[in-house]
């Protein structure tokens, strides 16, 4: 810190910081005067420059008390805070009475460090009261402590307003939790101060518009505050409605209509107070509600007039759209205290009017968003109000009970306003420009839930409207187009899609009533309408959204005849995009696939006339470079799927090898002749490789989809009939066309044999997944090779891979493992363990990765079929001390898998007897890794150093390998903890805690646990006393 | 009504009141058509400018009939590619574990803008999967391939 200034130097600096535009110099200068304000002699700069005549300075040095009393705040004795207080005052005082206006910005900061004490030191016991009561302070230093309040003048008034404001502000950004006895003095000393403020305030109607806005500031925050002194303290404002009577009775008095334009501030700030206590404290109104009604509903009341004056008058509109904003929340505080009664009395005349004032300001004129903000203010209301319809039904119900009339009554009026709602938020949402920003985009989203929850409540009766709503605009639209019209359409057909998307979110069942209304929509073209007169439009968006959400439509019997001209709009987007890539597009292309995909994945059965159609699209999507990938496999997918619904091997056969043929002419062209593929001349070499390396794999992703297409449903027998069971198994076994064959030739070609793709990760994952997908199949089918050729193939791929792709291998075998185990032989398992694992250890060794994927396909392997593995000479040479050493990493993934592998290997729950007493010799007499224990004892010592290493965080993951072996080798694991405990940390430590009985306590416990669920405390218990940490539990 | 029920009340009233753009978080219903509050569907729109851009990724949240006091468990659809996302689909964050930084004020708001934040910011000592981690840490462009490959399977298009 720097006690050494020059108050000319820092003078210069000030006006430097304030003048200059270069950052550099601004920040170098700002350092060296935070370093003197932190300097003990802080303070004494804070008074020179207070008194400077630059109000740079001045409000520097305001700011430099700060700093000083923050930084040296442990070390001020009270009677030093008690002169800092009364000297910022006086300054405070001689400031104001100077010029209040032109000074306020240094007269707030100083405010604001003398709130600073107050707030940290009134709760010090500190033996006068200026910081008890620092207002008293200020009427003292005035010149008289028993003033009174109306005696001030309007600067002084000003000042104390401030103060007041300022301090509860301050306290909001403290620590609640240390605020008691602060709370307790300001209601003690300051609230009353208060009362009488807006006491003198409301009577007096002669003050100065400013102070009546400043009061309002006051307020505002003095009611945030109270809601943060009842919860830090046993103080209470709200409890007696008398206690706050003289604010809220100021608040009333200010919603006057006389006279607006100039008051236009004080009702704006009114309106923004008296919401915000009807949203914190509603109980404190409670006295009031009848008058707020009044004032805010009845006929010539300052509501209604109010109303009437920005309703009559556009240019109030513009000029007091901040202030119309206000009147609304408070408009909607009122209606959401109120809901339930309005509700209920729906045909009263009264909550008639205050729900045509809901509506009329709903509907405000305008633009959403752009122009008004009230319509969007309202939404969240009527959704509560339409969920209180819903929720209140029963009540409603009761009320009615008897009385018919009344009832028919009630819900034709409830009717009538929802839709009078409807129809005011379905314009609202009509697009008004070609480029949607996203806060109408968020408006509009939220007028789509309105429409859902109408829709909770009215059933169809909203969906029909709206869908003949597009009816009708579309045949006045076909007759004379128009934009009106087709904005009309999009916006029908968005609230359409977002109610059906809603619905078919939930279930299927709910949207079958809806067919009939679906259907007249697409007798009227309206995708032909659509698609011949708009391109590239918001509606063309709103249409695919909507045909996204239409699957269930297009299973059903009316809905089916429509695929036609819905798969033809579909693919003329796709196909559109891939002549125009756009960012835009491609989201539009992405939907139609998704939705071709869905359709053909639910109706498949009644699409097969579509398979020479789909053929050629398809085969040209395979051939073209150009088109995504995603699309391109999920339309060979669509395409697959209603093949695949033929039940007819042959025909499958036939389709299945036509693709392939294709896929395999496209890999010849990328393997010998790849420009051939390219059709950017301007593109660079990367980008040509990389564009020809996602085609490639994507040709594997089509083969892999043509699997996912063709895989039989779990339920074979309510699938197929015994004859086609057999016929589809008689035509896989022999494969004729040689589709299999054919796969593997695409792979091997790809994922071996072409230099670019052999050491990447993706085609190897696209082959493992080929290899995947006919693993369950329960009978022959295209994809279900004999698993020789499978581990042929991952024999000779681990020769040339790179370490994603090893894991990817050994998932592969882990699947294998699990679904076909029993047909793996041992030779061909070692075979594979050998070329995979041995000839690889150097490499798999210094890959964590590979480390963690070896353990878990032995724990799969172990776990499933042991026999496998564990005669295996490799195993115990080679693969057991693997699983030894990598007891040493600290990565949790690792323990985990290390864990599990010994877990298994232990209790090895499908082992053979002789299997089982094999493991059994092997922990208890094999000497493998030691030549003087056996296997177990170096297992233990592994176990216990790398528990006692390894953080608390992992610790869990050990407990259950403890307690496997206690159960298992009781008497064995005791005496080898003990022997090795005592070496590791008896005779190699220095600690005096260590010693023979701490170890033999240790083991004592865990022995008598059994290996039970006990056990894991006394290894917590254990690993904290290793590690000199305690349990921090609360 | 329930401690969780209430909370969980407030929590579906205050995300319909304000709820951040391009999200949306529905409770699931029961078979009697009634709200399941405990349960809910939520989509996750990928931030602008990063890999996850121009797709909403869906999550199911479960409530405990302890929540607050306990985190409701967060899963995306099981395989969903992530470094910090466990095979199952159960997402790993801080927030979202009692035993870290789970604190019943956490609101709805709150989780789904810290799995959004998740998406493009994987926490490096959380690893859930072994896929999506070693390609992040070793393999970067494959890692950015398959983070794009996976954002255009939730792709959507403008639609408000």
């Amino acid at each position: 810190m720097n006690n050494d200034w020059n108050i000319e130097t820092v003078v210069s600096s000030i006006e430097l910081v304030y003048s200059t535009n270069d950052t550099d110099k601004i920040k170098q200068v700002q350092e060296y005067l935070q370093s003197i304000q932190k300097s003990s002699t802080g303070y004494q700069l804070g008074q020179v420059l207070i008194k400077q005549p630059s109000k740079y300075c001045r409000y520097f040095g305001a700011l430099t008390f700060t700093v000083f009393l923050n930084t040296y705040q442990d070390s001020i004795t009270s009677d030093q805070i008690t002169s800092i207080f009364d000297e910022l005052l006086d300054y405070v005082i001689s400031l104001s009475q100077e010029s209040l206006e032109s000074n306020l910005f240094i007269i707030k900061k100083l405010l604001s460090t003398l709130s600073l004490l107050f707030i940290d030191h009134n709760q010090t016991g500190i033996d006068n009261d200026v910081l008890i009561n620092p207002i008293q302070r200020y009427f003292y230093k005035l010149g008289n402590p028993n003033i009174i309040i109306s005696e001030l003048n309007d600067s002084q008034l000003k000042l104390l307003i401030y103060f007041h404001t300022i301090i509860v502000e301050d306290i909001r950004k403290r620590d609640n939790s240390k605020l008691s006895q602060t709370h307790e003095i300001i209601y003690k000393y300051l609230f009353p101060n208060l009362k009488h403020i807006f006491g003198l305030l409301d009577s007096n109607q002669h003050q100065q518009q400013e102070i009546h806005e400043l009061a309002l500031d006051c307020l505002f925050a003095w009611f945030t505050y109270i809601g943060i002194a009842e919860h830090g303290s046993k103080v209470s404002y709200t409890v007696d409605p008398q206690i706050l009577q003289p604010l809220i009775q100021y608040t009333f008095y200010n919603l006057k209509f006389d006279d607006l334009e100039n008051r236009i501030a004080i009702v704006s700030k009114t309106c923004t107070v008296l919401s915000q206590i009807l949203e914190e404290h509603p109980l404190i109104l409670n006295p009031y509600k009848t008058l707020l009604a009044q004032i805010l509903f009845e006929e010539n009341s300052f509501g209604s007039k109010f109303l009437h004056a920005i309703l009559s008058n556009k240019d109030l509109i513009d000029i007091y759209q901040q202030e119309i904003e206000n009147f609304t929340d408070l408009i909607i505080a009122y209606l959401n205290l109120n809901l339930v009664y309005i509700i209920r009395n729906l045909t009263n005349p009264q909550v008639l009017r205050i729900l045509d004032i809901a509506v009329t300001l709903t509907n405000f004129p305008g633009r959403p968003i752009e122009d008004e903000k009230l319509s969007d203010q309202f939404l969240v209301f009527w959704e509560e109000f339409i969920n209180m319809f819903i929720e209140d039904t029963d009540v409603i119900n009761e009320i009615f009970k008897e009385d018919t009339v009344s009832k028919q009554k009630y819900f034709e009026i409830r009717n009538e306003i929802l839709i009078n709602i409807s129809i005011i938020y379905w314009k609202k949402c009509h697009i008004f420009s070609d480029k949607i920003v996203p806060e109408f985009r968020h408006y509009r989203s939220k007028v789509a839930e309105v429409f859902q929850l109408l829709y909770s409540l009215l059933n169809t009766s909203i969906y029909s409207t709206l869908c003949k709503n597009v009816i009708d605009t579309l045949v006045a639209f076909q007759n004379t187009p128009n934009q009106e019209l087709s904005l009309d359409i999009e916006a029908s057909l968005f609230l359409l899609f977002k109610v059906t998307d809603d619905l078919t979110f939930y279930d299927d069942e709910s949207t079958q009533i809806l067919i009939p209304y679906l259907e007249e929509i697409f007798q009227h073209k309206v995708i032909e309408t659509i698609d011949e007169n708009f391109k590239n439009n918001q509606i063309n968006i709103t249409l695919l959204n909507l045909l996204s959400s239409l699957p269930f439509f297009f299973k059903s019997r009316s809905g089916e005849q429509y695929i036609t001209t819905t798969f033809n709009y579909l693919f003329s987007i796709i196909i559109e995009q891939q002549q125009q890539p756009q960012k835009q597009q491609t989201g539009v292309s992405l939907i139609s696939s998704k939705t071709i995909l869905k359709i053909c994945q639910n109706s498949r059965s009644k699409l097969t006339q579509f398979l020479p159609q789909l053929e050629n699209i398809v085969v040209e999507m395979i051939r073209n470079i150009e088109f995504d990938s995603l699309i391109r496999e999920r339309l060979v997918n669509s395409f697959m799927s209603i093949a695949q619904s033929l039940k007819d091997p042959l025909k499958l056969g036939e389709v299945v090898i036509h693709l392939l043929n294709q896929i395999n002419q496209q890999i010849e062209l990328v393997v010998h002749n790849p420009n051939q593929l390219l059709t950017s001349p301007d593109s660079t070499k990367e980008e040509n490789d990389q564009k020809m390396e996602d085609y490639t794999v994507s040709l594997l992703g089509c083969i892999n989809e043509i699997g996912n297409a063709t895989k039989l449903p779990e339920e074979l027998e309510d699938y197929l009939t015994v004859e086609q069971k057999y016929q589809t198994e008689s035509y896989w076994n022999e494969d004729t066309l040689g589709v299999k064959q054919a796969i593997l030739q695409s792979i091997n070609q790809l994922s071996l044999n072409y230099p670019p793709l052999s050491l990447k990760t993706l085609p190897t994952e696209k082959c493992c997944n080929i290899f995947k997908c006919g693993l369950n199949e329960p009978i022959n089918g295209p994809f279900k090779f004999e698993l020789a050729i499978i581990f042929q193939y991952l024999m000779v791929k681990v020769q040339n891979c790179n370490s994603g792709s090893m894991s990817l291998v050994y998932k592969l075998v882990e699947s294998i493992i699990i679904t076909n185990g029993k047909h793996v032989s041992i030779p061909i398992f070692e075979s594979f363990l050998s070329s995979a694992f041995l000839n690889k250890l150097t490499f798999i060794e210094q890959d964590v990765d590979l480390i963690k994927s070896s353990l878990d396909l032995f724990s799969t392997v172990l776990e499933k079929h042991p026999s496998l593995i564990v005669n295996l000479p490799s195993f115990q040479n080679v693969v057991l001390k693997f699983a030894i050493s990598s007891f040493k990493f600290k990565e949790s993934y690792i323990i985990r898998s290390v864990i599990k592998f010994w877990n298994t290997l232990i209790t090895l729950k499908r082992g053979q007897s002789s299997e089982q007493q094999l493991i059994q010799d092997l922990i208890v007499k094999e000497h493998i890794i030691d030549p003087s224990h056996p296997l177990g004892y170096s297992l233990v010592l592994s176990l216990i150093t790398s528990f006692i290493d390894n953080p608390r965080s992992n610790t869990e993951y050990f407990y259950q390998l403890f307690r496997v072996l206690v159960a298992k080798y009781p008497l064995y694991i005791k005496n080898w903890l003990r022997v090795i405990l005592i070496h590791k940390l008896v005779d190699n430590s220095t600690n005096d805690k260590f010693n023979n009985a701490f170890v033999d306590t240790f083991v004592s416990k865990l022995m008598l646990t059994r290996g039970q669920r006990q056990a894991n405390d006394v290894l917590k218990s254990f690993w904290l006393d290793c590690n000199n940490l305690v349990e921090y539990k609360s | 009504m329930s401690l969780c029920n209430t909370r969980l009340q407030e929590e579906r009233k205050q995300w319909r009141k304000d709820h951040p753009f391009g999200f949306y978080a529905k409770p699931v219903k029961d078979s009697d058509g009634s709200l399941n509050l405990k349960i809910w569907n939520a989509g996750i729109p990928g931030k602008a400018t990063t890999l996850w851009q121009d797709a909403v990724y869906p999550i199911n949240i479960t409530f405990p009939d302890e929540y607050p006091s306990k985190p409701p468990k967060v899963k995306f659809p099981a395989g969903f590619y992530h470094p910090n996302v466990y095979p199952s689909g159960t997402i790993c964050l801080s927030i979202l574990n009692e035993e870290q930084d789970w604190r019943p004020a956490i609101t709805l708001k709150q989780i789904v803008l810290g799995v959004q934040e998740l998406l493009d910011s994987p926490n490096p000592d959380s690893p859930a999967q072994e896929p999506a981690w070693k390609a992040f840490s070793k393999d970067r462009s494959l890692y950015e391939k398959k983070v794009r490959e996976q954002a255009k399977k939730y792709a959507n298009a403008d639609s408000s």
